[in-house]
């Protein structure tokens, strides 16, 4: 079940109208002061429902890994053992290793040793990778004792599989989630008001935005030794826009979903295009990701305070393994690899000139770095897209060379450029005008109004019927 | 805002049970009274909201697929037509507009259409709605004859394509198009499959195929009537490109019997046309996706073909065949026969190119046919 399909509409529908229930003086009076525990039920049991219509097996899994991080997070707090933290690390990595990189690590043992061997065929569970890092944070901030260990496994087992972000992120920390489980929180029109209108943005930009897009992107990926160097580098440009609006699209989705359950989720994107540097880049693209990665892998192995040797070598490696998180494939490694060594150099950089991170610069400046920049991250989304080494390398040659072919420039891709563009300018012009940075543009309209009703019925109608109807799931689901 | 912060999704039914349940008190129904206004007024905003928002998808809508309303013709040479002398417009795939003839095809108007020189019938690919109605082979190869000092004749080529018509409709609706045209030279007949099976073959001569056109609901046909409502039924009917799917060579294909079949349809077809004076032309094309090796290569390596071309040549019709013509043209210039800037290069239905290389092709068919006449 994706969002963006007929039966999530009636689930959702049901699970709204079950929580919307729980309004009613008479269920709240019945209830009493179990009331919230009414509704995290309702909603545990419609994100394992949610789970299972991939494959119910898998949800004995994710109840597996619930029990281990409940059980081990208990004794973590109680006792000054670190074999609780052990297990509840090693057990969910283990998990993931399995059915994410088995087959990888055979293969690459194989191949580097010239041994042929079969590899198991391994089902991938939809979004392991998401809450096993959910589970994994909850129990370390537990042991550093930042939260305290949640005693109702219900709360515990609802925040590990609370599904509008369970199966593509946003990666939600223990402490910013549990304790609104403790808070009363409900549907209210005021929750649906802003949570629908993100939903419905979310909507757009996936199956308008980014499922039109990679039609052009699959076929240039496909062949790129068949097309122009123009259309290749439009289509490099246009995945660039699919992934955003195909991911920063679930996000959204997931937050206005959470948003009309009345739960609020950080938001995971902050207009990552327009970075002046890698460094500024990681702190707009996958926010949830990249800082779980600094606050639960960077810092564990030193950060920044071990000298700056081990400053580089440990960027590399947390931009490594965060490669690959996203897939078991060699490409997603160079991409880390790409993103770590960019990293590293724009700290040297920073260094050399003595800018930190405050430096504002110039804006000439700040146009030639925000270009290099995008330039940059396009460069490792060849690889990111690539299925193997020699279409990345294709990819590549065929824009150098500018070599000759099919000339193919997607109207949806120009499309995706032009909103991208405008919706950039929008949000910098408002945010310089209020005297801020620059945080998005999500034009929130008063569904209490005929025209902000107008907006929102015309945006939806947009959605719908400029929609690609062919199958295209989420990028991010394979992770 | 005071609606949005104060009231709870439930408030509007509990406020009317509890009106309900308030008895004779008026002061409290009053008040009871006050509250469901509010959020009939909310709701009201929603239906004003709603059918606003309709107006403008709709006038988008207008633009970006507008197609003509279907009428179904069970006892016409096609099984369809739509609406006569509309505009048409549709960005779905490539952008086509246009306006639809008194007939209620995608062509211009001609005085007397029964007695157009050229018939043209095919599938959603001769229809052309991806390109504007005066850039399609049939409107193509009109101009060229017209144009061209050569040629000895200015004839007027009536495109009778429609969506969905295969080969195997055309063969089933020929003898009642037949009797509906008068002084006719040419019949060509438009396909991307020659890949029948037996009884499938057989079928056709027996008139067993056509589209379906049910009668619609009253609900669909109010809904065809408004644009929006309109292009969300083609998004999500799932009838896209219904006429464009790969033929596949059947594993139990036995050529002498398909030799046999075939040959009954193509005379059939011969002496059904030969009958009223017409010269049959088959115009062949496929789709080619690229190839690994960056040329456009065949979906399949066609015996039938060779069999379709020698019992064409036995029976008198000529047979284009548009594959060679738009693998060498892509080899030259790297430009497909198919496909879209916002759909996928080589796949789809024909594009502005393909209709070029098609409407040359015929041209150049008739100029042979007439000269060796």
């Amino acid at each position: 079940m994706v969002f963006n399909s007929i039966p999530f509409v009636f689930f959702f529908a049901i699970v709204c109208l079950l929580i919307g229930l729980t309004n009613l003086p008479a269920i709240q009076k019945f209830c009493g002061n179990k009331l919230l525990s009414v509704r995290h039920i309702i909603l545990l049991i419609a994100s394992y429902v949610f789970y299972s219509w991939w494959d119910y097996r898998f949800a004995f899994l994710m109840l597996a890994l619930t029990a281990v991080a409940y059980f081990c997070s208990l004794r973590a707090e109680k006792s000054t053992s670190k074999i609780p933290l052990y297990i509840a690390v090693i057990v969910p990595l283990v998990i993931l290793g399995i059915f994410k990189y088995f087959n990888f690590f055979i293969d690459s043992f194989t191949a580097l040793f010239g041994i042929t061997s079969k590899t198991i065929n391994i089902i991938l569970p939809v979004g392991i990778s998401f809450y096993t890092f959910q589970s994994l944070s909850y129990t370390i901030d537990v042991y550093n004792k930042k939260i305290p260990a949640e005693k109702s496994f219900t709360k515990l087992a609802l925040y590990i599989s609370f599904f509008p972000q369970l199966v593509a992120g946003p990666i939600v920390k223990a402490g910013d989630f549990i304790p609104q489980l403790y808070q009363n929180r409900t549907i209210t029109l005021k929750n649906m008001e802003k949570g629908l209108q993100f939903f419905v943005f979310g909507l757009f930009k996936k199956i308008v935005l980014a499922d039109n897009i990679s039609v052009c992107v699959d076929a240039v990926f496909a062949n790129p030794e068949s097309f122009h160097g123009v259309s290749i580098l439009f289509a490099v440009i246009g995945y660039s826009i699919q992934i955003y609006c195909d991911f920063s699209g679930y996000s959204d989705m997931a937050i206005g979903c959470a948003k009309c359950l009345g739960y609020d989720l950080e938001k995971n994107f902050n207009m990552p295009y327009i970075s002046r540097s890698v460094s500024e880049f990681w702190k707009r693209w996958h926010i949830s990701l990249s800082s779980w990665l600094m606050e639960y892998l960077y810092f564990p192995l030193g950060g920044n305070r071990k000298g700056t040797v081990r400053t580089y070598i440990n960027l590399l490696l947390t931009m490594l393994l965060g490669g690959l998180w996203h897939g078991a494939a060699w490409t997603f490694v160079v991409w880390g690899a790409l993103h770590g060594t960019a990293l590293c150099a724009h700290k040297l950089w920073q260094k050399l000139t003595g800018h930190d991170k405050h430096y504002k610069g110039t804006l000439p400046g700040n146009i030639l770095s925000g270009i290099v920049t995008y330039a940059f991250v396009l460069l490792c989304w060849v690889f990111f897209r690539a299925s193997d080494f020699s279409t990345a390398k294709a990819v590549i040659a065929g824009i150098v060379t500018w070599q000759n072919g099919i000339l193919y420039i997607s109207s949806w891709t120009v499309l995706g450029i032009i909103l991208m563009v405008a919706c950039t300018g929008i949000a910098m012009i408002r945010s310089a005008r209020q005297g801020m940075q620059p945080t998005g543009y999500y034009p929130m309209v008063k569904l209490t109004t005929i025209p902000g009703l107008v907006i929102f019925f015309v945006v939806l109608g947009l959605a719908l019927g400029l929609a690609y109807t062919g199958n295209n799931p989420f990028i991010y689901f394979q992770f | 805002m005071y609606l949005v912060q104060n009231l709870k999704l439930y408030g509007f039914f509990t406020t009317l049970l509890r009106f309900c349940a308030v008895g004779k008190n008026t002061q409290q129904r009053m008040v009871y009274i006050a509250h469901m206004r509010k959020y009939l007024l909310f709701l009201l905003k929603v239906c004003v909201g709603g059918v606003l928002a309709l107006v403008i998808l709709s006038l988008f809508s207008l633009v970006y697929f507008n197609r003509p309303e279907v009428t179904p013709q069970p006892d016409q040479y096609t099984n369809y037509t739509y609406r006569p002398n509309k505009q048409w417009s549709d960005m779905t795939e490539g952008w086509g507009f246009g306006k639809t003839n008194s007939l209620g095809y995608v062509d211009t108007d001609y005085a007397v259409p029964e007695n157009a020189d050229i018939l043209v019938l095919g599938s959603s690919h001769t229809e052309a709605l991806q390109i504007p109605s005066t850039e399609n082979f049939v409107s193509l190869t009109e101009q060229l004859l017209a144009t061209d000092a050569d040629a000895q004749n200015d004839y007027s080529c009536l495109n009778l394509g429609v969506s969905g018509h295969t080969f195997a409709t055309t063969v089933s609706n020929l003898p009642h198009l037949i009797k509906n045209f008068d002084g006719t030279k040419y019949l060509v007949i438009e396909t991307s499959n020659f890949n029948y099976s037996v009884a499938e073959l057989e079928k056709m001569l027996a008139g067993g195929f056509s589209v379906e056109t049910k009668e619609k609901s009253a609900i669909y046909k109010l809904a065809q009537k408004i644009p929006y409502l309109r292009l969300l039924a083609n998004q999500y009917s799932g009838t896209k490109n219904d006429d464009a799917a790969a033929t596949v060579v059947s594993p139990e294909y036995d050529s002498q019997a398909y030799r046999e079949a075939f040959s009954a349809v193509a005379r059939f077809v011969a002496d059904t046309a030969k009958a009223e004076g017409f010269r049959v032309i088959f115009l062949y094309h496929t789709q080619n996706p690229i190839g690994n090796d960056g040329s456009e290569a065949p979906a399949y390596i066609n015996e039938q073909l060779d069999i379709v071309q020698s019992i064409c040549d036995e029976n008198g019709i000529c047979l284009i065949n548009t594959v060679p013509i738009f693998t060498e043209h892509f080899a030259k210039t790297f430009e497909h026969a198919y496909g879209f800037a916002n759909t996928r290069p080589g796949f789809g239905h024909l594009n502005g190119v393909g209709h070029k290389l098609s409407a040359e092709a015929l041209y150049e068919a008739i100029l042979e046919i007439e000269e060796a006449e």
